[in-house]
């Protein structure tokens, strides 16, 4: 018999999804018992059928028997140590991992930034014509030593500012190929006592 | 909820969090970082919980993560990639390594069925095939009315079995 033509509640209608949701609800036991015995009538006779109702049988058995993945130990500890933060304080708590891993895209730009910016002064300080502060306009009121100085102590500021980028950047790296950075803080302890409510089904 | 009740809480259904995720998104590692971020959730909404499912505000705020998380990184994900935790069970449920290995295969092939599924299809598949939820469960979980919940987790299970009968057709025959 093809799957069309089992015929639905009114006997009239005969589509392919009526015939899908009696099949299930044969696999899920919730046809009634009247329903029950005249689809095993014809689950007797019918072979297409038959497969059909395997096949479903098949995949909800498959799914139910998918192994239940369990939290690995790293993941238990983060949790602990976030169970262990809200006793502590009672506060708020901030993922310090997932934060980081969203600030770690902006800080890839920001990064890309500060380096262009002091290569872009570094490059204006050194190519500077070195007649330039002779222009300087007497009534200004500065002199040469004083705009001598104030150029060193921008050329070490841009310093400062440099390394802090080549950190920064450092700490983008890491952050983008070592991922799992923040987890060595995070104690590694395990309790293994788990409150594990039997699921029932309906 | 205080801090014992979200200890309590958080030991009750860290694993049932993290399996939703995984089997969602097909990927441990950012399974870890939702089932994290729905934990921190519900600590810092725990004044406004009373009366609340736990178990329905997890899996709709790991749902909601799951989506989010989907949607920024569309990466080439296998769960049997890196299954530490798989290799662990195999000594501990005594299983052959053939047996795990057929096993994997057919997980495998689970998860690319899964992951074809559109929303909310997948979730009402994992969370009543999987997780075993009740369909009143589902519907406290999603927020949806039983008969909705009953036609997606019909299309669901019809789209399983069209991916999966070649699979399985081989085993029936």
């Amino acid at each position: 018999m093809p799957p069309n033509s089992l015929n639905g509640r009114d006997g009239s209608r005969s589509d392919g999804s009526w015939f899908d949701e009696r099949v299930e609800a044969y696999v899920d036991a919730e046809l009634s018992a009247d329903e029950r015995v005249a689809f095993g009538r014809r689950l007797a006779t019918d072979a297409r059928l038959r497969a059909q109702v395997a096949l479903a049988e098949q995949v909800s058995l498959s799914l139910a028997a998918t192994s239940q993945p369990v939290c690995p130990d790293s993941l238990v500890a983060r949790l602990d140590a976030i169970s262990e933060r809200a006793h502590d304080s009672g506060l708020r708590v901030t993922p310090l991992q997932t934060a980081w891993r969203k600030f770690a895209g902006w800080s890839v730009g920001i990064a890309a930034s500060i380096l262009l910016l002091i290569f872009a002064g570094v490059l204006a300080v050194s190519n500077r014509p070195q007649n330039v502060v002779s222009h300087i306009a007497p009534e200004t009121g500065y002199t040469q030593p004083e705009v001598d100085q104030a150029l060193r102590e921008v050329k070490f500021a841009l310093a400062i500012v440099s390394e802090a980028g080549r950190h920064t950047g450092a700490a983008v790296m890491e952050s983008v190929f070592e991922s799992d950075v923040g987890e060595a803080s995070v104690p590694a302890v395990r309790n293994n006592s788990q409150d594990q409510t039997p699921v029932n089904r309906q | 909820m205080d801090s014992t009740e979200f200890e309590h809480t958080v030991r009750r259904y860290r694993d049932r969090v993290y399996g939703f995720a995984v089997h969602f998104l097909g990927d441990r590692r950012e399974a870890e970082d939702v089932t994290q971020e729905v934990f921190i959730r519900l600590w810092n909404h725990h004044h406004n919980l009373d009366g609340v499912s736990a178990q329905a505000w997890l899996f709709r705020v790991a749902r909601n993560s799951c989506i989010d998380v989907y949607r920024h990184t569309r990466l080439q994900r296998s769960v049997v990639s890196d299954d530490e935790a798989g290799m662990e069970r195999v000594a501990a449920d005594s299983q052959s390594p053939d047996q795990w290995t057929e096993q994997q295969i057919v997980e495998e092939h689970l998860q690319t069925a899964l992951d074809s599924l559109s929303e909310p299809q997948r979730s009402i598949v994992i969370l009543r095939e999987i997780q075993g939820l009740k369909y009143d469960e589902i519907c406290q979980a999603l927020q949806l009315p039983m008969a909705t919940v009953k036609v997606y987790l019909h299309r669901g299970r019809r789209t399983l079995r069209k991916q999966l009968s070649e699979i399985y057709a081989a085993q029936l025959t």
